[in-house]
């Protein structure tokens, strides 16, 4: 199955291994919030869908 | 391949595909909890970032506390002095429980609540005293309380008690009526705590106790179980949080000192099971699975949260080979939900777009057929090796459960293969499923197990079929048109066509399930009220013949009781599968006659049109006759 497929698989969630907390809240904000956007947007949409109590 | 990659000077969490094969066929192992345990902290440490700005940006949200800096402070002091103990409780489920509904708040998308934002909120205070009680740090917070009583999250709750003087019930009752939520300040200087308001004090040794024994305090409770092969499960029962009710989880809970007894009789050799016979998930859940959210003995049997990774709500299953399969199958929940934070393996799909799902009486979204498929793939697995592992009936119960998940995961991975919506890596996943669930396709079972399972898993799709699917009303018609001037029916549409809508009636579909567990292997299944119920349902008895080898007995008594109640569902479920079993001569896997197909096929079918052909003029029509002359198409 590795025809036409890299040896990395490109994520949606950014690295922060080696990162605290203290280091991020020192972060230009803006690029925080750019990086973050996509995350925020699917977790407050799960206020809609979540509510099964089951994953399956 | 492309997807949403976050820009630079941030890479994207890297993932190699070889990794991402592994965890897509659920071989979960220690090596990929740590990777998906990483890009687990990072996205908590972005929605914790989040979450602290909004509230910079608006401390109205945090009500009577007034802000949030010096919680966050005390947070950050935790990580400079001891950052594994930070570490551990930002990856705690119920952390990630918490920070989706403070998100939600803080996005004005949470529903309405009995409890005032700036209480759940001002739950990053009693999340920041929990880490520096941990870390014996000196510190004095505010911190929200509820009815007197003050969440630790991961420690422990304190019930404030009336101040020495001021015994009697009008101080409790003034702490219970006005103070339903209000502030009271946590500190401590490293050997012990107090948690108190102008009414109520309660001071702590620390550590904190371990044992209720402490006026004032509820420590949430831990279990702890190793394996021969050394693998540890160190599980919290966590009974106390509210976290889990508010991303959609049932309430655990509560737990008394012989419900969490009962739990560590079971716990510990379901334990042993999994590390002696499965050491593989035994050492993935050793590496990541951590808290226990006991359900009540009645309502749902288990649950996860996709923002929980490593929880698993449960009831306590009968066995311990059952305890052993729920801790597995919901930890697969947990795999796939952080690999579906990493990528994206559908596009979303419209609310209305509901699909078959085996393990459910109710049609499911593309998204729980996908994590179904997986979890149930690894169930699959789990009882394959009961089956070569266990003897005598444990052993029959084993052949039945592989017969039955593996007929029915690979009926599932056949739908997912063929979803437009799957993203290429969503497909890739699907085909790895399918490759493995190839290999078990050729596994001798005993045949009386194989053809129960072909039962079960009939019974169960066409009863949801009957309860579910309406097909669409120009078939009808043309159908009804046809017999009555006896032409050719109407061909059924390639597909199998008609609209999924859910009907809440639908309830007990697994009943066969139910009752083929007791019939062929005396087993109750993971919950023992269930026999009893199947059983009072099975009212004319006919699944119960079916299960037992007489197939012609339940067919002639479906067929009675779709005469006395042709909108029943049920029967129509019933006779496909009672008539194919109970074919002459008829080997398993063989295909029946067209009549019995369509009605194992579509059974909603013939039952709609029964209906409509009864309700008009003349006689109802034989079922039978009808299924024989729906396959006539030309």
């Amino acid at each position: 199955m590795s025809a036409g497929v890299s040896d990395v698989v490109p994520t949606r969630l950014a690295d922060l291994s080696g990162l605290g907390l203290s280091d991020l809240a020192r972060q230009d904000p803006d690029h925080v919030a750019r990086i973050s956007a996509s995350l925020i947007r699917e977790v407050t949409a799960q206020a809609e869908v979540s509510l099964a109590g089951s994953n399956s | 391949m492309t997807d949403d990659v976050a820009p630079p000077p941030f890479s994207s969490v890297p993932l190699t595909v070889a990794m991402f094969d592994a965890l897509a066929c659920g071989e979960v192992d220690a090596t990929s909890v740590a990777v998906l345990l990483g890009a687990e902290r990072g996205r908590r440490l972005l929605l914790l970032q989040h979450v602290l700005t909004a509230c910079h940006q608006n401390p109205a949200l945090l009500g009577p506390l007034g802000g949030i800096d010096t919680a966050q402070a005390l947070l950050q002091a935790v990580e400079a002095r001891d950052p594994d103990t930070l570490q551990s409780v930002l990856l705690d489920p119920l952390t990630g429980m918490w920070l989706a509904y403070a998100v939600q708040i803080v996005e004005g998308a949470a529903g309405n609540s009995e409890v005032p934002p700036w209480v759940h909120l001002g739950g990053l205070g009693a999340l920041s005293a929990s880490a520096a009680l941990r870390a014996r740090m000196t510190f004095t917070l505010r911190v929200p309380a509820e009815h007197g009583q003050v969440l630790l999250p991961g420690l422990g709750r304190v019930q404030l008690s009336p101040r020495p003087g001021q015994d009697g019930p009008t101080a409790a009752d003034q702490l219970e009526n006005q103070h339903a939520h209000h502030v009271v300040t946590v500190r401590s200087d490293g050997s012990r705590v107090i948690v108190e308001d102008p009414l109520a004090r309660v001071e702590l040794p620390l550590p904190l106790p371990h044992h209720r024994m402490h006026p004032g305090w509820t420590p949430a409770p831990w279990v702890r179980a190793q394996g021969a092969n050394g693998h540890v499960l160190r599980a919290r029962m966590e009974h106390l949080d509210p976290a889990p009710h508010r991303v959609g989880l049932p309430m655990p809970g509560p737990l008394s000192g012989q419900d969490l007894d009962r739990w560590r009789a079971r716990l510990v050799p379901a334990w042993q099971m999994l590390d002696a016979d499965h050491p593989r998930q035994a050492a993935a859940l050793a590496a990541g699975f951590g808290v226990i959210l006991p359900l009540p003995d009645t309502g749902p049997l288990a649950g996860s949260s996709a923002e929980g990774f490593g929880a698993a709500a449960l009831r306590l299953p009968a066995t311990d080979a059952d305890l052993a399969c729920a801790l597995v199958h919901e930890f697969m929940h947990s795999a796939l939900n952080g690999l579906l934070h990493l990528v994206q393996l559908y596009r979303p799909q419209p609310p209305a777009a509901l699909y078959y799902a085996p393990w459910r009486d109710d049609p499911r979204p593309l998204s729980g057929m996908l994590h179904g498929a997986y979890a149930f793939s690894t169930v699959t697995a789990f009882w394959r090796a009961r089956a070569r592992t266990d003897k005598g009936d444990a052993a029959r119960r084993a052949q039945l459960e592989f017969a039955v998940w593996r007929l029915n995961t690979a009926a599932v991975l056949r739908d997912l293969a063929g979803q437009e919506a799957l993203t290429d890596w969503g497909l890739r996943m699907v085909t790895l499923l399918q490759q493995q669930a190839r290999a078990w396709a050729d596994d001798e079972v005993e045949p009386q197990a194989q053809q129960l399972a072909e039962i079960v898993v009939g019974s169960h799709r066409a009863t949801w079929r009957a309860h579910h699917v309406r097909p669409d009303q120009g078939w009808l018609t043309h159908a009804v048109q046809a017999w009555r001037d006896g032409s050719r029916p109407p061909p059924i549409p390639a597909g199998g066509g008609g609209t999924v809508v859910t009907d809440p009636a639908a309830r007990g579909l697994h009943r066969s399930f139910v009752l083929a567990r007791w019939a062929y292997a005396r087993s109750l299944g993971p919950l023992p009220s269930a026999l009893a119920e199947a059983q009072a349902h099975d009212r004319t008895g006919a699944d119960t013949l079916l299960v037992s080898g007489d197939s012609p007995g339940a067919a002639q008594r479906y067929l009675a009781r779709i005469g006395a109640d042709p909108d029943d569902p049920f029967p129509w479920g019933g006779l496909g599968p009672a008539l194919a079993a109970g074919a002459p001569g008829r080997p398993s896997g063989a295909d029946p006659p067209a009549s019995t197909r369509i009605l194992l096929t579509h059974p909603e079918r013939v039952r709609a049109l029964h209906c409509r052909l009864a309700a008009g003029a003349g006689a109802a029509p034989d079922v039978l006759e009808l299924a024989s002359w729906l396959t006539r198409t030309a």
